[in-house]
């Protein structure tokens, strides 16, 4: 589903990635952990296709998204990526169904029942016609998870989802991403946060632009609950 | 959901929105009532002319009212006033026209009217047989007198003598005269409201000075705003949207703007220059659509010059990097 190979990413002679390989499967949640710029956000843009890398190649559902044009990628983008940002990044001026059914708009035609639907999958429908300002963090994030997957991408990409919420916001989130695994999603999430990598599949770490180490968290977790 | 987005975008920036829009009217009020007042003029100057009752005035200078007998074997009283034009002579003469062109059958009359002008006279001021005519309220048809006599520079009416003191010549053939031949009556009174010509050069003046301002104005607030701007353009990225889609956005956005502006500054324009006109030359603005489209096109014009350093934001790869965690 995901295939990066060999990807160097270099900002005005700063090496932010340092041929950086690795892929993920379809319906499996890779978690990528590192300390503040390791490079792990830089990685998820390009994964994302918000940014080129300085050489190597990023694949995403079978297309080379990292030779596609900046339009080219935007296109790809509304039709098979998800991303939920850590600032959440909704559009201020809009109501929570908007900020959806702006996201229908940009990729076909809005359709204000499936947005509510969205919303109901995270427990919003309530709250479809408050403003953001309106809204608390975690129901924020939760808005812009369903704005990620009104148009049924097969990947949904996660930039520290759960960095400005509380622990019950962030267990519910979780719970939303996992629950969209399940159903065929692949999700990739970087955190720094421990706990939130114990509810993927598989983590690899990153340090310096570099892959240190890559494990089945997931497997742990269970072994350990269990 | 664009219009949506669009209207919801401009209420959420009313703080901003509202100075600029109040900035770009204000300019365009000044413009538009410079624009109203030249438009104006003409109806200002019609409308004077109309109370005058006549479209061309032979003022005299010297002239005065003289009994004056004409020379031959028969005599007929004819009252005679001169007028000195542009050094040449003007007369209204009153007389018997039936009895003077009895005693000089030599005279070629063409056509038939109440208002008799010589030859002469007639292509001075370019009148010609039966042009409708009208002498100091005597109105009629004109007929033109050939008589190879000084009677080819006379105004020949029927009747006992008058005394004029103006003699008023009215036809509808203004077009036609020649300035110089005499104080046409649209010159003078173009002269009486020709401070107006001033006004509307000076609100043009201050106007210029004000649409500077206000594209200072506009940019600067456009300035502040443009780190929420990048960040919404970097969202809609995200997303999805492409390049053309954020600029429909943009052009909308400011689209509906500068109607707004546009619009403000009609009523505004036509307030001020209603205010100058009533008070200087007692009519009302003459207001057109031409008027209205051109301060249209200004606000266009203005807010899409803004707005391109919006699109060429928005299509900046690097609008989304700001949404990053790190």
């Amino acid at each position: 589903m995901i295939d990066v190979e060999n990807v160097v990413k270099r900002y005005n002679g700063f090496t932010a990635l340092n041929g950086v390989t690795f892929q993920v499967g379809e319906a499996e949640w890779l978690t990528i952990m590192g300390p503040s710029g390791s490079g792990k956000t830089t990685l998820l843009n390009l994964i994302a296709g918000l940014d080129t890398p300085t050489s190597g190649k990023v694949a995403v559902c079978n297309e080379i998204i990292s030779e596609m044009s900046h339009d080219e990628r935007a296109k790809f983008r509304r039709e098979n990526i998800g991303i939920v940002f850590q600032q959440f990044h909704l559009i201020p001026y809009l109501t929570a169904l908007e900020n959806v059914m702006l996201a229908q708009y940009i990729h076909s035609m809005p359709d204000r029942n499936e947005a509510l639907d969205a919303l109901r999958l995270v427990g919003l429908e309530s709250k479809a016609e408050n403003y953001p300002f309106q809204l608390s963090g975690g129901e924020q994030q939760r808005v812009a998870i369903a704005r990620a997957i009104i148009n049924d991408p097969a990947v949904i990409l996660a930039d520290e989802p759960t960095g400005n919420l509380d622990e019950e916001n962030e267990r519910i989130v979780l719970e939303i991403f996992e629950r969209l695994k399940n159903e065929g999603k692949t999700v990739v999430v970087v955190t720094h946060n421990p706990e939130v990598a114990e509810f993927g599949d598989r983590t690899i770490k990153i340090h310096h632009g570099e892959i240190v180490s890559g494990n089945n968290s997931r497997l742990t977790h269970f072994l350990q609950t269990d | 959901m664009l219009m949506k987005t669009v209207l919801s975008s401009i209420r959420y920036r009313a703080k901003l929105h509202i100075p600029m829009i109040l900035a770009v009217a204000l300019s365009l009020s000044l413009i538009g009532a410079s624009g109203i007042l030249q438009s104006s003029f003409d109806t200002v100057v019609e409308k004077e002319m109309r109370k005058y009752g006549a479209n061309v005035i032979l003022k005299p200078e010297n002239g005065e009212v003289e009994n004056a007998v004409y020379p031959g074997d028969e005599w007929i009283a004819v009252y005679v006033k001169t007028v000195r034009m542009d050094g040449s002579e003007i007369s209204l003469a009153v007389t018997d026209v039936e009895r003077l062109m009895q005693i000089n059958p030599a005279w070629v009359l063409r056509g038939e009217g109440e208002v008799i002008v010589g030859r002469e006279l007639a292509e001075r001021l370019g009148i010609e047989s039966g042009d409708a005519i009208e002498v100091n309220g005597v109105k009629g048809r004109a007929a033109i007198l050939d008589s190879g006599t000084e009677f080819d520079s006379f105004v020949i009416l029927n009747g006992m003598a008058e005394k004029a003191t103006m003699v008023l010549i009215r036809t509808d053939n203004s077009d036609r005269y020649r300035s110089g031949d005499a104080i046409i009556l649209e010159e003078m009174v173009r002269t009486k409201f020709s401070f107006l010509r001033g006004i509307e050069k000076l609100l043009l003046y201050i106007a210029g000075v004000s649409v500077v301002s206000s594209l200072i104005t506009i940019v600067n607030l456009s300035r502040a705003d443009a780190g929420k701007r990048r960040k919404e353009f970097g969202v809609m990225r995200a997303v999805g949207a492409d390049a053309k889609m954020i600029g429909k956005l943009i052009l909308a956005e400011f689209g509906i703007l500068a109607v707004i502006s546009a619009l403000l500054g009609a009523i505004f324009s036509v307030i001020l220059s209603w205010v100058i006109l009533a008070k200087t030359a007692g009519t009302l603005p003459d207001l057109s659509f031409e008027s209205l489209a051109t301060l249209i096109a200004l606000s266009t014009g203005a807010f899409y010059a803004v707005s391109l350093m919006y699109l060429v934001e928005s299509s900046r790869k690097e609008v989304v990097n700001e949404l990053g965690g790190e």
